[in-house]
């Protein structure tokens, strides 16, 4: 029988040297090793989110649960505390990043014009925004005296203008070809309309990366909403998360019985349903979304 | 009319004429400029104004006076920064976390990016880079958490060192495992992702430059070494750079969600130090002190990587 081989023959035709085998064995054994470091401490979490609580603990290595419950999802999902969480990460999770794409795309346009007045100096002071702050203690009590403290507003705003987010999308719009628009300008249309009409179209690829940055990032911020949104009324998840995996305040936040409280392993299994619960929507999409983000580094990294 | 009338009349037409252009150039572009103000007001607003508010290091904060309403106490603030062990104790940890995250993290990316190059089949090779995506995507919260558990006296680590025999440890409330598990949990963390950027310029290098050094028999070791790192090197000399100018920022993020009282004294930083003392303790002045200290010494530092990279070659620099 003839043997069919790959286009390039004449590299499947050698020999595989010693060196080769090597190379692939280290190659294989640290991907391999890295990914399991990745995947079994999610997959444990997993897990103990569906067992019931006496099980959590009894097996040490743990690949199934047995028996299977949705218990702690059912109890966890009866809390109060979880909804207004969820109401609230959703809401500054789409208003954040609404607000983001439109201040930011706006102003990555008006930027892309080399004409526009003081376009050097404007750009120039928005890049030292990245590397120089007023550090946290200004900040925090100046959000104070514009009445930002306890207020939802202090978790949009701040995040809507971001130098790297414009200046990425600045050079993506002076990449569009000029003719696109001047054509309509001739035709008389203003500023306003050859933006929605011209160039909004043609730049959703660069939307989708901002806005995908931006959504994760919304929805992963705990220190903004721990210094101005701390009350129950205002929690996010991430916060949520935190008093309960970091500061061990399940108890109070969730309003355990005592019976619950007696056994600590309830408090474990509703710690993994609550952490599913969380990032489950960022882990369910994020492998489909992927590519969106790496075109962002790209196009954005060394360009800054 | 005399000749230096003449000149300065012409310098002052020359001056009124620049001004008419530059309101001439405003009005033109007024579309556009409205378009930037919502950007322009909440730079303002969220940023300028606040570093305008470091005053406050130089001032007695009370509520009354606000940021730019208290009264001055020059570097009152600052000499008892200076004069308290527990700064220098915090600026140290710092340093040596940074350091440490440096000298250890920084290889990490460029390692794996390397061995996922060497997988030749494309549906493993996604696989693995899928994977190690996903501690990216999480926040620090989560992450702490997970680190918890995988090291609680139950998690897979204590398990397994059980199976050797060894009594279970807290190994978060050891200080010597600390930095350990801070940089190991950073390294997890961000490998993957930090990873993209090297893949990137790695796809980018001629085939033919390996076909070449194959046909002179070099093996794939040395093709990694002589071709794909030398390929790679501005990408890795520039993100080097950047990551020199933070060296104070030692990640709060990480840090916060790790730490805990009996590990103080090597896990305080400077970051932690200004949240505790400073928001939950009320010392506004004395921490912002510390913070704009930070601050300065990291924007020198950054001033002089960027004088460095200019004179390396102009492509890199990055202000």
């Amino acid at each position: 029988m003839r043997l069919r081989l790959p286009t390039p023959g004449r590299a499947a035709l050698k020999r595989r040297t010693l060196e080769d085998v090597i190379v692939d064995a280290v190659v294989w054994i640290v991907m391999i090793g890295f990914s399991i470091s990745v995947i079994y401490p999610f997959w444990t979490m997993l897990i103990d989110s569906f067992s019931t609580p006496e099980n959590v603990y009894s097996l040490g290595f743990r690949l199934w649960p047995r028996p299977a419950t949705i218990e702690a999802y059912r109890d966890v999902l009866s809390k109060d505390t979880v909804g207004i969480a969820y109401y609230n990460t959703v809401l500054r999770t789409v208003a954040g990043t609404l607000v983001t794409l439109f201040v930011s795309f706006s102003a990555a346009y008006a930027l892309a014009r080399r004409t526009l007045p003081l376009n050097k100096t404007i750009t120039l002071l928005m890049i030292f925004t990245m590397f120089f702050s007023g550090g946290l203690i200004a900040t925090y009590l100046w959000m104070g005296q514009i009445g930002l403290h306890n207020n939802r507003l202090a978790l949009i705003l701040p995040p809507a203008a971001s130098a790297y987010y414009i200046i990425i999308m600045r050079n993506f719009f002076r990449a569009i070809p000029p003719e696109l628009e001047e054509s309509a300008f001739m035709d008389g249309a203003s500023a306003y309309t050859v933006l929605l009409r011209i160039i909004v179209p043609v730049s959703m690829p660069v939307v989708a990366t901002i806005a995908l940055w931006s959504a994760v990032f919304h929805w992963d911020s705990w220190f903004d909403a721990l210094l101005y949104t701390p009350k129950r009324e205002q929690l996010v998840l991430q916060l949520m998360l935190r008093r309960i995996l970091i500061e061990h305040q399940a108890s109070n936040l969730f309003d355990l019985s005592v019976d619950e409280l007696e056994s600590s392993f309830v408090v474990e299994t509703i710690k993994a349903a609550t952490l599913y619960i969380a990032i489950g929507p960022i882990i369910l999409l994020y492998p489909f979304l992927q590519r969106y983000f790496v075109k962002g580094i790209m196009t954005g990294s060394l360009k800054g | 009319m005399s000749e230096q009338m003449m000149v300065a009349a012409e310098g002052a037409k020359r001056g009124a004429g620049a001004r008419g252009t530059f309101l001439k150039e405003v009005y033109r572009h007024r579309e556009y400029l409205l378009l930037l103000l919502p950007a322009l007001v909440i730079f303002v607003l969220f940023r300028y104004i606040p570093m305008a508010g470091i005053v406050i290091a130089f001032k007695k904060y009370t509520i009354a006076g606000g940021l730019f309403g208290s009264p001055w106490v020059g570097f009152t603030y600052f000499e008892r920064l200076f004069d308290s062990e527990k700064f220098y104790q915090v600026l140290w940890n710092s340093i040596r976390i940074s350091f440490l995250k440096i000298a250890i993290g920084f290889p990490g990316p460029i390692i794996f990016a390397l061995l996922l190059n060497e997988v030749r089949q494309v549906a493993w090779k996604k696989s693995f880079q899928t994977i190690s995506y996903l501690p990216h995507f999480v926040s620090w919260v989560v992450v702490g958490g997970i680190v918890r558990d995988v090291l609680s006296v139950h998690g897979v680590v204590n398990g397994m060192m059980g199976f050797f025999g060894a009594e279970p440890r807290l190994f978060l409330q050891e200080m010597h495992s600390f930095l350990p598990i801070v940089i190991t949990s950073m390294i997890w963390k961000n490998i993957g992702w930090g990873s993209i950027i090297y893949l990137a310029a790695i796809t980018s290098i001629d085939p033919d430059l390996y076909e070449a050094a194959e046909i002179d028999g070099a093996g794939r070791v040395r093709r990694m070494w002589h071709i794909t790192l030398p390929s790679i090197t501005h990408v890795i000399i520039i993100l080097f750079l950047l990551r020199i100018g933070n060296i104070l920022e030692a990640g709060f993020d990480q840090i916060f969600n790790l730490y805990n009282p009996l590990v103080y004294d090597v896990a305080d930083i400077i970051d932690t130090y200004v949240y505790r003392e400073g928001i939950s303790g009320f010392q506004y002045s004395l921490t912002a002190a510390a913070s704009l200290f930070q601050n300065l010494v990291g924007l020198m530092l950054l001033l002089m990587v960027n004088v460095v990279t200019r004179r390396m070659q102009a492509d890199y620099s990055v202000v």
